[in-house]
């Protein structure tokens, strides 16, 4: 039986979207079209008038200005926004900001989607000498993160993500849940991911095949004991979700010229 | 000695700032005006290489936006936010939303400067007749305060303001100073002279003369025991903070139209 409700959603992406590149913990602003995603994602939450206690995050920007957008729509900019690394997308290592045609092209179809698609398989580390290494490290966020920089991951994968996103569920967010707070998780595609295969119990196979489209409000129904009582749901238009979600997935196809 | 540093600052401008109307607890929004200093101010504060630790705002919108388009502006968005009603502009009781200059016409620029700039002088109670009365009490924000909805300000003078405020000076960002933490606290007009007052130790007397430009950053150094080692400093262009002071000023005034 139902007992509690969450929304969780992953945001838009920003300019490396359109480049079809991994973004990971690069901390890209969203583009004007995401915001507007983000807009109309507050504006259905708005309409069916969910009122929220506290709202989680993780400290990449992009899905914290879209708990603000949302929050702005609904007008309770005053529910308290929390932000934690352990929200952060997962950390793609050494292919963080390549582009994933070219990834593709270098290593085929295949081992692209294991990497993007499979519970364990690991991309290689980032390493020093990578051009976003020390953009990402030397942010002080990474400094005052409850766990030192040298612990912080160098690379993950969905496995890694849960992992390390489970105990912040445990202590920090289904304490507000178990008191009756409606939440909501403004999060990214593999946070989110990883955290929908914990609460609906959806096995390492299966979870390759589930796609969150961008900026569709993702409702969960927990029973007593957190589990949930059904597979979530996307509010908001079915046509047009389904649609997002195909988006998503042809990301990581290569897209052939015909001659 | 100076042991620990703070910074405050008014937000800046909304509709009714222009119109000149006591705008109070109703939530008006930034406009323009008002959000591009929010982002100057933030500007100046990434020049200083300001690190904030924890944000206070009031639940009224445009002190959060307001704080929030600084963390944008230092890339800080993922420092934690908490909002207070204890930290709202003044109430102006039956006042709030009349035209600054239609009452001093009415009543006399120094009652309306007594009732803007006097410590202990409290304007007439809002009544429920009150154009604004229910926008304000409905609001599902006043229903979660920690204080019941029946208890919470009709009107208020400075010394009000400073009465409601203290407790959560002393209880909630006292210790997080303390702490060594940075501290931002994004208030109003009134809210922030009142902490100042306290901090300062300013007089009863001295304070109307105290004026807070919009949009600047304030620094108030403190010492172990939290009181200012020294007057509160405005941050930037002198020049323009003193055009901004003026211009806060002049809103109390008539305007007589020369024949």
């Amino acid at each position: 039986m139902s007992k509690y409700k969450l929304i969780m959603l992953r945001h838009g992406e920003g300019a490396w979207d359109k480049e079809n590149r991994f973004c990971s913990w690069v901390d890209q602003k969203l583009n004007s079209e995401r915001m507007e995603e983000a807009q109309n994602c507050g504006q259905q939450l708005k309409a069916l008038n969910f009122e929220f206690g506290p709202v989680f995050t993780s400290i990449l920007n992009r899905s914290i200005l879209t708990a603000w957008l949302i929050l702005e729509e609904l007008g309770q900019e005053r529910v308290s926004v929390e932000s934690s690394w352990h929200f952060d997308e997962c950390h793609y290592g050494a292919l963080i900001g390549l582009n994933r045609e070219q990834i593709v092209l270098n290593h085929g179809k295949e081992q692209v989607r294991l990497w993007r698609k499979s519970y364990n398989v690991t991309p290689p580390p980032i390493e020093e000498s990578h051009p976003y290494y020390h953009e990402i490290y030397n942010d002080w966020r990474y400094k005052v993160c409850a766990i030192p920089l040298d612990q912080l991951p160098r690379s993950e994968s969905l496995k890694d993500v849960l992992e390390r996103l489970l105990p912040y569920w445990n202590e920090r967010i289904a304490p507000e849940v178990l008191s009756g707070k409606t939440i909501l998780m403004s999060a990214h595609g593999n946070s989110s991911q990883a955290l929908l295969k914990h609460l609906e119990g959806i096995s390492d196979e299966d979870i390759i095949n589930i796609t969150c489209p961008t900026g569709v409000p993702i409702l969960l129904e927990l029973d007593e004991n957190l589990h949930a009582v059904g597979p979530h749901q996307f509010l908001g238009n079915q046509e047009a979700i389904q649609a997002a979600i195909k988006k998503v997935e042809d990301q990581g196809k290569v897209e052939c010229n015909d001659k």
